[in-house]
């Protein structure tokens, strides 16, 4: 069931991602410093900055990619900023899943056994109906049995979307979803995600420089171009 | 995973299927020449196990040697029954068991001989008894595989050695199988046996018929074919071909070869170290060509790794999303060593095929094959080592592009768009 009551202000439900005092830079360039975020399971959240402000370098401490010099993170209740690599990835394999900018469907097989395979790496054991559930779900049920080349960009998002929700995370992130799209469909799939995020009741955190979808979403994070870095 | 890495093997079919070739290339050459030298290793020293000279006419001991004891090659010439008694008189001799070839029926050759001729080639009989009179016979497994014959059938053999147009069989004196010796994997099996008097009264009865008709023999080697001519001339004065001597004592291996040789007009060989020497004359060209076939394994294994290691970096975003979606590198890593690994057990699938798949189609097609005793169907252990060698050989071409994107850091990975 999704819940869309702020975590804060319940302290005993544990939020889908929390991150407290996050500093994190570059050699000499600090791009976060003292950054907090925490967000209820369930709730939907723009986080928004120009070019260049530290959103990937966000994700990527999230997912457990990069360790930030200072604070802690936790996904569910999951500290994923500390650890063994493998505590790590356990706790990105059975909470995150990421809808990328560039999508990265696996070309080599086609759109259902991409959303199997998901399915497999965050250890579940989906069955084709539910892949194919899925598909239909995102209005591509007649695309399960392609390829990835052979879909458009709108389909081809649809199919990274769902490959992402098959995995059934705690927390769907998706970095720059509407970049390369007007403003008719940015808009569409700025609602489209938050439609699915509510029905499956994961939290959604969209990275983006777009302000068009601003309205869509009544909680937003700013993040400012990094002041202290060189030139950007 | 196992899924993916086929899909990746089957996305690039051709550079898969380049790759396969040439690692299967290598298997199926060492594969090759394993069953060959190893199947004549056997064939010539398991053929010659119990005896330790032949005598015959003078000529090349390999010729004797090949001709009488593996029924290979034409006989030097033809010996005078006197020899026989000689030999057997002689003490060092525990036995000597007397042949005489010249004639085949459908390419099997038909030998007189002795019943002793069986033990020495520990064959039993499958059905039947010995041959006792004139004109019976016992014939190999082989012989009785190929031409379907049962105890009780009668053919008529035809002169030489190879099977020709059927057209100059002898007249008259149909032989009759009374026995059908059981598989041995020794030229016995190729073989039709039956008394010398047999063999003689056949030629005794065709050489008053037909005087001077040899030339039409139809021989296929013309050389090759003047001892099995003379021989057929002169079988009425009941000429043997060559005598097959067992010792009595070892000491007798180094005074009795000599002394035939130097005192008579005869030759002794002997079969071990004619095989032996034989089988060096194939050692360089066998050397050389296992050097080949180890050089385009190598050649393999670099084609592997060119190719993984294009793959996995032409894949680098595949590999960071699967660690996004929740795969450790332990497991990326065994992605890119499986599909190394994938290629090489279907190469040495392949190999593994082709190599028994041409040894079957050359006993299929060339009669020497066969007579060689070449069999498509033996196994070897060491084919299990060329195997899991082949195998080890994609494990660690693989090795290194798997090394490379496990030690990838992920985050610029992901950061590209
Ligand atoms: N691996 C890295 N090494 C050094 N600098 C980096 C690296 N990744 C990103 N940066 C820098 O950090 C800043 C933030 O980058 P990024 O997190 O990608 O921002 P965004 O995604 O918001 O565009 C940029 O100035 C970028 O040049
Ligand atoms: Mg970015």
């Amino acid at each position: 069931m999704p819940r869309l009551t702020d975590a804060t202000d319940i302290p005993d439900v544990v939020p889908a991602l929390n991150l407290a005092n996050i500093h994190h830079g570059y050699g000499e360039v600090s791009i976060l410093r003292d950054f907090n975020l925490s967000m209820a399971p369930g709730q939907q959240r723009l986080l928004i900055g120009p070019s260049g402000s530290g959103k990937s370098t966000l994700i990527n401490l999230i997912c457990g990619f990069l360790r930030p010099d200072r604070g802690t993170i936790r996904v569910a209740g999951k500290l994923i900023s500390e650890g063994s690599e493998a505590t790590r990835d356990a706790v990105r394999k059975a909470h995150i899943a990421v809808v990328f900018q560039a999508l990265r469907l696996v070309s080599a097989i086609d759109i259902s056994a991409n959303l199997l395979l998901a399915a497999r790496l965050a250890g579940l054991r989906s069955s084709r109906q539910e892949a194919l559930g899925l598909l239909t779900e995102l209005g591509i049920a007649d695309k399960a049995h392609a390829r990835p080349h052979q879909l458009s960009h709108g389909e081809a998002q649809r199919a990274a979307i769902a490959r992402a929700l098959i995995a059934q995370p705690a927390l769907l992130i998706a970095d720059e979803p509407t970049s390369a799209l007007d403003q008719t469909n940015a808009e569409n799939v700025g609602a489209m995600l938050l439609r699915l995020a509510e029905a499956h009741g994961t939290s959604l955190l969209i990275a983006t420089h777009d302000d068009r979808l601003r309205p869509f979403f009544p909680a937003v994070t700013e993040l400012k171009s990094t002041v202290e870095g060189s030139a950007q | 995973m196992i899924r993916l890495v086929l899909a990746y093997l089957a996305e690039r079919k051709l550079t898969t299927a380049l790759n396969i070739l040439l690692l299967a290339i290598s298997v199926g050459m060492l594969i090759l020449l394993l069953q060959s030298t190893r199947q004549l290793e056997e064939r010539f020293l398991d053929g010659a196990e119990n005896i330790d000279l032949v005598v015959g006419a003078k000529g090349s001991p390999l010729q004797l040697v090949l001709s009488s004891v593996y029924h290979l090659d034409q006989p030097t010439g033809n010996i005078p029954r006197t020899a026989l008694a000689e030999l057997r008189g002689n003490p060092m001799v525990s036995s000597a068991i007397p042949l005489a070839l010249g004639d085949n029926f459908r390419g099997f050759r038909i030998v007189g001989t002795e019943p002793a001729l069986v033990d020495l080639y520990a064959a039993e009989l499958a059905a039947g008894r010995g041959f006792a009179q004139s004109a019976e016979v016992v014939i190999g497994a082989e012989v009785a595989a190929a031409t379907g014959a049962a105890l009780g059938q009668l053919f008529i053999g035809s002169h030489g050695f190879a099977e020709d147009g059927g057209e100059q069989g002898h007249d008259a004196t149909p032989f009759v199988v009374v026995g059908i010796l059981a598989p041995t994997g020794k030229p016995v099996d190729r073989l039709i046996l039956t008394s010398m008097e047999s063999v003689w009264d056949v030629h005794g009865i065709e050489h008053s018929d037909t005087e001077g008709s040899g030339s039409q023999h139809g021989h296929s080697e013309a050389g090759q074919s003047q001892a099995a001519d003379d021989m057929e001339h002169h079988s009425s004065d009941a000429d043997i071909t060559a005598i097959l001597v067992s010792y009595r004592s070892p000491a007798a291996a180094v005074r009795l070869p000599a002394s035939i040789n130097r005192d008579t007009a005869l030759q002794a060989a002997s079969p071990a170290r004619e095989s032996t020497r034989l089988l060096t004359l194939f050692e360089p060209a066998i050397e050389a060509l296992s050097l080949l076939g180890l050089l385009l394994g190598g050649a393999g294994a670099f084609a592997i790794f060119v190719t993984l290691w294009n793959a996995v970096r032409a894949r680098e975003g595949d590999l960071a999303l699967l660690r996004v979606m929740g795969a450790n590198r332990a497991s990326i890593f065994g992605t890119v060593l499986l599909e190394g690994v994938i290629i090489a057990l279907l190469s040495a699938l392949a190999g593994l095929l082709f190599a028994h798949g041409l040894l079957w189609f050359a006993s299929q097609s060339y009669r020497s094959v066969a007579e060689a005793g070449i069999s498509p169907f033996r196994f070897y252990p060491e084919e299990v080592w060329i195997v899991a060698g082949a195998v080890m050989v994609g494990m660690v071409a693989a090795l290194l592009p798997a090394w490379h994107v496990t030690r990838n850091n992920l985050a610029p990975i992901l950061d590209r768009n």
